[in-house]
């Protein structure tokens, strides 16, 4: 027996795989065709970083962007509007045209902004999420996909209350403009029949281009629980505790890592686990600008501007795109004031979710209205 | 951060040296290739022609359970790179199989551990999961200490060429596009990876032969 056999006898062949796991990894290539179509389309096709009014050397940039504040991310705004010019700006004379800004330079600045803004607090921590998934339909031949929008808003009491989560369906429309056409072919309907679910019953999955009724839930035990962190969520409390120095937050954040994402890497979980910290649990305005240094250390974001945020507000994206997780994190920050306006996270099964800006109401649970406010 | 993958796409201009073109029938892959740049969906069909061939070869490499995962995240690989696969350079499948040879790398060096550890050799550090399966069946196969110590002693890019042609069963053709090396590179790796296994196996002292590592 040649070395050849010997090495095939010591490694047999194996049972193929379970119908189960081939699923599986088809539905995980999936998802990540139609998340990197729903990317490409709600990306816009501009590229253009953004640019300094006025030039900076680099060693120079970092700080002085942090000093200057808001009117550096707005070329045409009024420097003078909002603040004074800080004390160590650069002096006119020396600087050179337009120097693109960087992402951390963008975050930097609106860490500086965070920072100055006052702690609120109210009855309820209400976020709100839209969630963006894709459907096939099919009909006569005629092939074209389907995104379905709905919104989830889970409304966070105080130790000794309640919490609460409204959801609605806000109505599915075809993807793209090339589907919108199959769709018109197709006798435009506004109703879908896509067969039966992979749930107990197979009953059978129907979606409307109506919005649906909506319901409002009430979440026993998930009062004073915030999931951004911890194994099991943390309360209030510690979330007001959070360390107020991008290190020390990074080393909180990644305390939780191995029991919630063993597998992934730092820089994917940290990015992720900032931006949910940002848009979903009432950390202090400090540990908030933590937050925003800690993302702006960390690698491989990309800059666009006048991107549109899901209820069509402008903003400047921070993209960190993580190919081997397929995952790719957006983040949206107003130009004017450095507030957070949304973050979007596209991968996995949802395709897409997209945390709209949160914050303390006095307001009491409601259904959500059947649009994206 | 992860390791770089792109490294596994074949490199067109050291396989120009090879032998005769890949069959017509591979061009329709080529086709779906080009086409899934577009329309991403299309890419499932690569997924369904050549899922089971490369879980076969992962899970004879790594065990049925991690070849589940190895072999699902070759796909994804495979599918993010698409608009990098060369067609007029390699088949598919020997693209697919030298991205999964790539993903199989990141548990080499626990492998080689594995191996060491089934032939009783010094181990710096234990291992565990499914290399040291590997290790208890390369045993159990009755093919003994002395082939996984053999093994342990053949180089990355030896053993790579070695495994795709025992166990993947590619053409010397196709390993050169899988692994983006020229034809006559293929055949003088396999051919020292063969020696330095069969001297493994013959008892040569081990400790004559050096780590080529």
């Amino acid at each position: 027996m040649n070395e050849l056999d010997q090495i095939r006898d010591a490694y047999p062949n194996q049972p193929a795989p379970t119908p189960e796991a081939t699923q599986l990894a088809r539905t995980q290539l999936q998802d990540l065709a139609r998340a990197e179509s729903t990317r490409r389309r709600r990306l816009p096709a501009g590229f253009t970083p953004v640019r300094l009014g006025i030039g900076l050397t680099t060693a120079a940039a970092t700080v002085a962007v942090v000093a200057l504040g808001v009117p550096l991310l707005t070329p045409d705004a009024d420097p003078g509007a909002s603040q004074p010019p800080a004390v160590g700006s650069p002096d006119q004379s020396t600087t050179s045209p337009e120097a693109p800004v960087t992402a951390s330079q963008i975050l930097l600045v609106a860490a500086a902004q965070q920072e100055r803004a006052e702690a609120t607090a109210g009855k309820y921590f209400r976020v709100r999420t839209v969630l963006s998934r894709e459907y096939p339909a099919r009909k006569d031949g005629l092939n074209y996909t389907l995104e379905e929008l709905s919104i989830s808003e889970t409304w966070t009491g105080k130790a000794g209350g309640t919490a609460w989560n409204g959801a609605r369906k806000l109505g599915a429309h075809p993807a793209t403009p090339a589907d919108e056409a199959k769709w018109r072919a197709a006798g435009s309907p506004t109703s879908w029949n896509l067969g039966p679910t992979d749930s107990a019953d197979q009953h059978d999955l129907i979606i409307s281009s109506k919005p649906g009724k909506g319901r409002l839930t009430e979440l026993k035990g998930d009062a004073d629980r915030y999931y951004a962190l911890g194994e099991l969520g943390v309360g209030q409390a510690e979330i007001l505790a959070l360390p107020t120095t991008p290190d020390a937050l990074r080393d909180r954040l990644l305390k939780d890592k191995a029991a919630r994402a063993a597998g992934a890497d730092n820089t994917s979980y940290l990015v992720g686990m900032t931006s949910e910290l940002l848009l979903s649990t009432p950390a202090t305005p400090k540990t908030r600008a933590a937050g925003l240094r800690l993302l702006a250390g960390l690698p491989g974001a990309v800059v666009k501007t006048n991107v549109t945020d899901l209820q069509g507000r402008t903003g400047t994206s921070i993209t960190f795109d993580f190919p081997q997780q397929g995952q790719t994190i957006q983040l949206i920050i107003d130009p004017k004031t450095g507030k957070l306006l949304s973050s979007t996270n596209t991968g996995g099964k949802n395709v897409s979710t997209t945390q709209l800006a949160s914050g303390w109401t006095n307001e009491n649970p409601t259904i959500p209205p059947a649009k994206i406010r | 951060m992860t390791p770089d993958l792109a490294l596994s796409l074949p490199r067109p201009a050291e396989h120009a040296a090879g032998p005769a073109p890949f069959p017509d029938t591979f061009a329709d892959d080529s086709r779906l290739i080009q086409l899934s740049i577009r329309e991403p969906d299309q890419f499932t069909q690569i997924f369904d022609r050549y899922f089971s061939q490369v879980h076969a070869y992962v899970a004879r490499r790594l065990g049925k359970d991690i070849a589940d995962d190895v072999s699902a995240e070759t796909f994804l690989v495979a599918f993010r790179q698409r608009a990098k696969f060369d067609s007029q350079a390699g088949v598919v499948r020997a693209w697919l199989y030298g991205i999964a040879t790539n993903l199989i790398r990141r548990h080499r060096r626990d492998e080689v551990r594995a191996w060491r550890a089934g032939a009783k050799l010094p181990l710096t550090t234990s291992t565990p999961g499914h290399e040291d399966r590997i290790a208890a069946q390369v045993t159990a196969q009755g093919a003994g200490p002395e082939l996984a110590a053999a093994l342990a002693k053949v180089s990355d890019k030896d053993r790579e060429v070695l495994m795709l042609v025992a166990l993947g069963g590619l053409s010397y053709e196709e390993v050169a596009a899988a692994l983006g090396i020229a034809y006559g590179t293929v055949c003088s790796r396999l051919s020292r990876a063969r020696r330095v296994v069969r001297e493994g196996l013959s008892h040569t002292d081990p400790t004559s032969s050096e780590e080529t590592r």
